[in-house]
């Protein structure tokens, strides 16, 4: 199956407005999930099954939250993401705009750093667009 | 006030941000059946805990000029936890924006750092539709200030000195 980024996005937009209660003019690609639509942890369960379901696809839960990276001493040091660690996320997550948090890679801010298009992007990947 | 779920402010930035914390007591009523020997605080109640801690926050923000703040939708309302006699809810809302009457507000609750509660409201600011010569507005309107006045006074007067 292939998809259209504009497919992608409109889809990914509805699960993002139902699962957040955001409207949709609010669902821009820069916003951050976090720090703009407001997600709060439980809600992610809500947005990955919603995005399961629109696509037909599986995610597993270390593709959007590499928390064994980011807890793993051999890729953080006094709360920042090490070289060695940044390779590690960007071979596991290609799909998102790393280039911000590299600059200053603090763990604590990674949680904020997904964007709509990130999502976008994910899924793009995942339904071979 | 009986219906009253929040049992203190904990900072308030007017039309802005406000927290505030509750804690389950053992006698209230319900728990008595809901459920019988698993005492949890309802769903719903911990909601009312966000919508009134946005109405409070709202009202503040104009200085109780609206008689009326209508809750008009709760969206994205989930629940994560449950809340026993004894714990403590710390309610949190912020403001998202306002367009013309209808403020969106972004609600959460939590218990010891873990989301029990969460969910965006929105809410009208309105009058009665009682005939002017009533003055039921202007009635609501400072009876409501007082209300405030009394269930946390002491907040303001500390932190507006």
């Amino acid at each position: 199956m292939t998809a259209t980024s504009e497919e992608v996005f409109a889809k990914v937009q509805t699960a993002l407005i139902d699962a957040l209660g955001v409207d949709d003019d609010e669902v821009k690609p820069g916003a951050t999930l976090v720090g703009d639509l407001g997600a709060e942890s439980i809600d992610f369960l809500d947005i990955v099954f919603r995005l399961e379901k629109a696509f037909g696809i599986s995610i597993p839960r270390e593709d959007l939250s590499p928390e064994d990276i980011l807890t793993n001493g051999q890729f953080v040091k006094d709360g920042l993401v090490t070289a060695e660690g940044m390779a590690k996320l960007k071979s596991r997550m290609p799909w998102a705009d790393l280039s911000k948090f590299e600059q200053k890679p603090r763990v604590q801010d990674f949680g904020n750093l997904l964007t709509v298009q990130d999502m976008c992007n994910y899924v793009m990947t995942k339904v071979g667009g | 006030m009986r219906y009253c779920q929040l049992d203190r402010l904990i900072s308030l930035d007017p039309g802005k941000h406000l927290v505030a914390e509750r804690t389950l007591q053992p006698e209230e009523d319900y728990l008595r059946d809901h459920f019988p020997n698993f005492p949890v605080m309802p769903g719903v109640i911990m909601l009312e805990a966000l919508h009134q801690a946005a109405t409070w926050m709202i009202r503040t923000g104009d200085d109780f000029a609206s008689p009326l703040v209508l809750l008009r939708e709760a969206r994205a309302v989930k629940f994560g936890d449950f809340l026993c006699p004894g714990d403590k809810l710390e309610i949190t809302v912020e403001l998202v924006k306002e367009e013309g009457s209808i403020s969106t507000v972004k609600a959460f609750a939590e218990k010891n750092g873990k989301t029990t509660v969460s969910a965006r409201l929105l809410l009208e600011k309105c009058s009665t539709d009682h005939p002017p010569w009533l003055g039921t507005d202007d009635i609501v309107r400072t009876q409501v200030r007082k209300k405030f006045q009394e269930l946390y006074g002491s907040f303001q007067s500390s932190q507006n000195p």
